[in-house]
């Protein structure tokens, strides 16, 4: 270990634990399910035809399953009712269990034979909701060829829902069968035919409500590209990118963004909100003037960020520290390639019906050069995560400076503080985030991060920084 | 003093028209080919290529398409499908064939029949018209078979020479079978976010049809970050019977590659070649340095050539193969910036100062089954970005997006791409390649309107590469027609 | 004349070597090469390290070591013109010029010094906590060993060249004034000056500073298993840096030539 990682861990405040886990492979899925009802969740590793089961999400504590040859779709969820989860998977025709955490058998226990979709899938396994809950005891969920039926663990087919031809799922991007002659040949020779043909058969049966959704609900915001976030200046309001103002208001209350020039330096907002009208309980909803406030969003998520944790949406905005060219500046982007960046948190306001234009809290880091080349409107950072770490319902903020290195900062009442309350620095660059969850089930969120050949999670611990949650304006009487 | 006289016979003279409805999208990187809304084909016989477009035909004359020459083509009672063959257009529609020729200034019905068609055209618009090619000479005869695609299979059409009328002769039932999506992971826990997900299942392929063999090329092996493909090919058997031979099939398969590798085709030989582009992170520098890494392979997955630039992150090259050359195989084209060249301290400052940037083009030549080691031809253009790279101004915008550069036309005809770079936001600027070097000589220089789009592409399918000023929203109806600058040799 | 001025030199050496503070910038040089793994880790992992040389050459030849060259250069006529000593080196049969130019080889030895520190240090240290192989990219052996040391070499000595004519830029500025820190701090906000206006102006072509680190740019790129060409780049890196040298060293002589020594 060379001395710079030696120091930094050493630097690294003890707020959370940083477990270390093996990637076994590139196309090894980390995920995490609980098995037991009480405790933290456990962190499981498929990798091929093996699912690796780290007990309460320790890396010390482990043990493996050994899938059946043929295995494709796997679940991780309590089929028999008493509260234990187990793997119950399908191979081939055969629908299997596996306890946890010892299988009664190395094969696993045949619960019945089943000629399902899953027959015919990929050479990998893969992750799939297959048990779903019942009044009485869960079921399992079997697309067949002509229906989705449901039947209990021994077999017994419980309901049947046809694949209606009235609810054909339709593809997520492109029709359901297509071909298009491509002109010139792309792959064939000259004066050649040549098609591509794609096709996709997605018919969704038509499902009580306590088996719905069938999947995730649609997006509640427009994003908006950055051409779109320049354009929309010009454009009426109901042209803006927008983000829910209040997550139990989605479609009612929104902030509309858009960016005052093509050079992305200040960003404009007019707050929607519904005004009452002369109709006895009618609303309609209006866009506030445009207000500029100094940078880009941070984030573009579905949701933004809550720092003072009073249920409203805030703004994170982020811009470059200094544009003007000085000795010190050169010297440290000549040495280190990093350049500074501002964030500035604007708390909404909901009395003014607009974000607060003085920063509430203001952060100063360094990001690379090359990344702030990279999108002109997005922040030079990476691997952002808003989340509450600890616990006080505010959220707080984690990303990575440079390609190694993560650090997270809390923000308390205060605000931010300029140094991050952990940082942690890694052998290799980090991928991707993995996940975030509450893994221990104390409104503390872990995060997972994927780097080169490891799985990092940055678990808070008892040591966390906690402050006392704010005050809602509800708690103390008052009308929003 | 022999070059001078060479000079002026060589040298190019521009004529300019106003073209409506005609629309050239950007470059793919990886074929060179430009996306267009119209087909190049001799309707008049005149020995020049007329544009067919969905809703009209422009007649070449003289090397322009003068307004007077501007014919709708016929109006079909439902949505069709338009493709050409010998001079003939084919309209297609779900339940009729139509053939026409143009003759004597009016569309004259070569033939006119019921045919059933296995696949709905999709939605159309108003003209209810769409380009899309379907015809292919399976047998050697002359006369085009159609081909129609449905899931059941390739279906076949031919023209029986006594009736002459079209018919279904074959289905092909040679694509391969529906794989079960491999959606997101879905999660597992906590319970709320468990969702019941209704499983898809998919088929994705392409195939050629050469003479009458036909090959079929779908993936295998699939994974996050790497792929193989398998490929068939089959011969139609002898007789007239439309069946495949199955005696006469074969399959290769890849070994698997990384999933940036799509199928192409680079040069003339019988193997599918694989190329594509990443993006890594350099640390030979001060800071993380972005580096373009372009990969082919000719031999199917067996070797890779790859050469890696430094250049701006998220940079989307203008093109990585082009024959640039003219000797028909594609050469492997690199693109950086010397503002990568000097050091960290000299790129800081112009990134923070520079406002010009001078971008390098390399072109590694496909020879001998391979491509050269070193770069056989290089170039370098200079581009006014108005304001230094770091104010991320609308000019390094389009430069990010590859929209500044063109180096797909040759304009002179000498066999040799020529360089097209939009220097300035109203100013584009033409360099002449020669042997040995990529554009340098200045040819030409053109004033344009700042929000228009810069296409290169043959309009009048001289050989000779053509200029498209081209309005936003270029297909659009109501949007005036794109100004085209064709290249013209100087006669004297 | 030449054995004058070697004389010159010579004693110019002596003065150096007996001078207590003629060490602190190849020892601040040296300081920043070995504090380097700090910024840059490597390790004995099988992969070529030479990424850590091409990283802590420039930043500490080109950067730190180009302005302690400056400053440096920018005391070696000014120290005597301040402290009068000029007068008595002249009364031995050294001309004006002569002294210029023994002055002007002193910085260029003091460049070689540094470069020679540099060098010698960075591969010490990349050969002792890294590793120093060929560079292999998607198994094929690209760079050999000896190709990239080569190409150090060459770029080692090529980069004398502006760091030469950096030496003459200050020494002109030391033939100007009188105060070695106004000397000094003409030469190194000159030298900033140039390289923020240059790009502005368009001048950056014909400006050495420009080309500082371009003799790394081979063996940079190398290490990153891209490939570059020697040229054009090593003639704008000799003539801009040959021609400031003329330059400046002849603004030099006219400037010391013109003054009056016993004011």
């Amino acid at each position: 270990m060379t001395l710079l990682p030696l120091i930094l861990a050493l630097l690294s405040a003890d707020a959370f634990d940083r477990l270390e886990f093996p990637l076994p492979s590139a196309e090894a899925r980390f995920f995490t399910a609980k098995v037991e009802p009480a405790g933290p969740a456990e962190l499981f590793v498929l990798d091929g035809l093996r699912l690796t089961v780290f007990q309460d999400s320790r890396p010390d504590s482990s043990y493996e399953v050994n899938l059946r040859p043929g295995t494709t779709a796997v679940d991780i969820a309590d089929l028999n009712g008493d509260g234990r989860s187990e793997i119950v998977s399908v191979a081939g025709d055969a629908l299997v269990r596996y306890g946890l955490p010892t299988p009664s058998s190395p094969d696993g226990t045949d619960l019945f034979s089943l000629h399902t979709q899953f027959a015919n899938a990929a050479t990998q396994p893969f992750l799939h909701v297959l048990v779903v809950p019942r009044v009485d005891v869960p079921a399992l969920a079997l697309p067949t060829d002509t229906a989705l039926e449901l039947r209990s663990a021994a077999g017994d087919l419980l309901d049947n829902f046809p694949l209606a031809a009235t609810a054909v799922k339709q593809p997520r991007y492109g029709e359901p069968f297509s071909s298009r002659a491509s002109n010139p040949p792309q792959i064939g020779p000259p004066g050649s035919l040549e098609m591509r043909v794609n096709s996709v058969v997605a018919n969704a049966p038509e499902l009580p409500g306590e088996l719905q959704p069938l999947e995730a609900e649609g997006v509640a915001r427009r994003m908006g590209t950055p051409r779109q976030m320049v354009e929309a200046a010009a454009m009426p309001p109901e042209a803006w990118p927008w983000f829910p103002l209040r997550e139990e208001a989605l479609l009612q209350e929104r902030a509309l963004y858009a960016a005052a020039d093509a050079a992305f330096s200040d960003l404009l907002v007019r707050i929607r909100a519904p005004q009452a009208t002369g109709d006895a309980g009618a609303q309609e909803f209006r866009a506030g003037p445009a207000r500029r406030y100094p940078g880009m969003l941070v984030t573009r998520q579905l949701r933004q960020p809550d720092f003072n944790g009073d249920s409203y949406a805030d703004l994170l905005l982020w811009s470059p520290a200094e544009a003007s060219i000085t000795v010190n500046a050169l010297t440290r982007a000549a040495v280190s390639g990093a350049w500074p960046l501002l964030l500035r948190v604007h708390l909404y306001v909901p009395e003014k019906e607009r974000f607060d234009p003085r920063a509430a809290s203001t952060l100063s880091l360094q990001a690379p050069l090359s990344w702030y080349l990279e999108m002109p409107s997005e922040a030079p950072l990476k691997h952002l995560v808003f989340a509450d770490f600890n616990g006080d319902t505010r959220t707080d903020f984690g990303c990575s400076r440079t390609a190694e290195e993560y650090a997270v900062w809390l923000y308390g009442e205060q605000g931010f503080d300029d140094t991050p309350t952990a940082k942690f620095r890694f052998d290799a660059p980090l991928r991707e985030v993995l996940f975030t969850e509450d893994l221990a089930g104390k409104g503390r969120t872990c995060i997972a991060l994927l780097g080169d050949a490891r799985v990092y999670v940055l678990a808070p611990n008892a040591s966390m920084p906690s402050y006392s949650p704010p005050i809602k304006p509800e708690q103390l009487g008052m009308k929003q | 003093m022999m070059c001078l006289p060479l000079l002026c016979l060589a040298a190019l003279r521009f004529t300019s028209q106003e073209i409506p409805a005609v629309y050239v999208g950007v470059v793919d990187p990886l074929t060179a080919e430009a996306a267009t809304n119209f087909v190049q084909a001799d309707l008049d016989r005149d020995g020049a290529d007329d544009l067919v477009l969905a809703g009209m035909v422009l007649f070449q004359e003289a090397g322009g398409f003068p307004p007077e020459r501007r014919v709708p083509l016929p109006q079909p009672d439902a949505p069709a499908d338009i493709d050409v063959w010998r001079g003939a257009l084919y309209l297609r529609s779900q339940n009729s064939l139509a053939i026409y020729r143009w003759t004597q200034g009016g569309w004259e019905t070569v033939v006119g029949q019921p045919l059933s068609w296995p696949a709905q055209p999709p939605d159309l618009s108003e003209e209810k018209r769409r380009l899309q090619r379907y015809l292919h000479d399976v047998d050697g005869n002359g006369d085009p078979e159609l081909i129609a695609v449905d899931p059941a299979g390739i279906h076949v059409f031919s023209r029986n020479q006594e009736s002459e009328v079209y018919a279904e002769r074959a289905v092909w039932r040679i694509l391969p079978p529906l794989d079960l999506v491999q959606e997101e992971q879905q999660q597992l826990w906590p319970a709320p976010r468990r969702r019941l997900l209704f499983p898809a299942r998919e088929m994705s392929a392409r195939f050629f049809l050469q003479a009458n063999r036909i090959s079929v090329l779908s993936q295998d092996l699939e994974t996050a970050s790497s792929r193989g493909y398998v490929r068939t090919d089959y011969s139609v058997a002898a007789g007239q019977a439309w069946e495949l031979d199955p005696a006469a099939s074969s399959t290769q398969a890849t070994p698997s590659m990384p999933a940036f590798l799509r199928p192409c085709r680079l040069n003339n030989d019988d193997v599918i070649d694989y190329a594509g582009g990443v993006w890594q992170e350099s640390k030979a520098s001060a800071y993380p340095l972005p580096v373009y890494e372009t990969w082919a392979t000719l031999d199917g997955g067996a070797t890779f050539k790859v050469v890696r630039e430094p250049s701006f992150q998220r940079l989307r090259p203008h093109c990585s193969f082009l024959d640039v050359d003219g000797d028909g195989d594609k050469d492997l084209v690199s693109e950086s910036a010397t503002l990568f060249q000097g050091g960290p301290r000299e790129m800081i400052a112009q990134l923070l100062t520079r406002s010009v940037l001078d971008h390098v083009l390399r072109v590694y030549a496909q020879e001998s089954g391979g491509f050269s080691k070193a770069p056989a031809v290089e170039g370098q253009v200079r581009i006014n970005l108005d304001a230094a790279p770091y104010l991320n101004g609308p000019m390094f915008q389009r430069y990010q997006l590859g929209e500044l550069i063109n180096f797909t036309g040759d304009f002179n005809g000498d066999g040799w791409k020529d360089v097209v770079v939009r220097e300035e936001p109203e100013r584009v600027r033409l360099f002449l390649s020669a042997p040995g070097r990529l554009g340098g000589a200045l040819e030409t220089t053109w004033s344009v309107p700042g929000p228009a789009d810069i296409r290169v592409y043959d309009i009048n399918h001289d050989g000779r590469g053509d200029l498209l000023v081209q309005p936003k929203q270029a297909q659009q109806a109501q949007t005036p027609g794109s100004l085209v600058y064709f290249s013209r040799e100087e006669a004297s | 004349m030449t054995r004058r001025i070697v004389q010159a030199y010579l004693f110019e050496m002596y003065k150096v070597i007996h001078y207590k503070y003629s060490a602190m910038g190849p020892v601040l040089v040296l300081i920043a090469v070995v504090c380097a793994p700090l910024l840059y880790p490597i390790s004995k992992d099988e992969v070529s390290d030479y990424g850590f040389i091409a990283y802590i050459t420039p930043v500490a030849l080109n950067f730190l070591g180009f302005l302690l060259l400056l400053i440096y250069s920018a005391g070696l006529v000014s120290t005597e013109l301040a402290s009068g000593t000029i007068r008595q080196v002249l009364i031995r049969p050294v001309r004006r010029h002569e002294f210029v130019l023994a002055k002007l080889l002193n910085g260029m030895t003091y460049a070689l010094l540094l470069t020679l520190i540099v060098g010698a240090s960075s591969w010490l240290l990349a050969w002792l906590l890294g590793e120093l192989m060929g560079v292999t990219y998607g198994g094929e052996l690209l760079f050999t060993r000896e190709e990239m040391s080569n190409a150090y070499l060459l770029g080692l000595l090529l980069s004398l060249a502006p760091q030469w004519a950096g030496v003459a830029l200050a020494l002109m500025f030391s033939s100007f004034f009188r105060s070695p820190m106004t000397a000094a701090s003409g030469a190194v906000g000159g030298w900033i000056l140039i390289d923020l206006v240059k790009y502005p102006l368009g001048i950056e072509r014909f400006v050495f500073s420009t080309y500082l680190e371009k003799p790394w740019a081979v063996f940079s790129s190398r290490s990153e298993a891209i490939a570059l060409d020697w040229f054009p780049g090593v003639w704008y890196v000799l003539g801009t840096s040959f021609a400031v040298m003329a330059v400046c060293t002849a603004l030099a002589i006219v400037a010391l030539q013109r003054r009056n020594l016993s004011a």
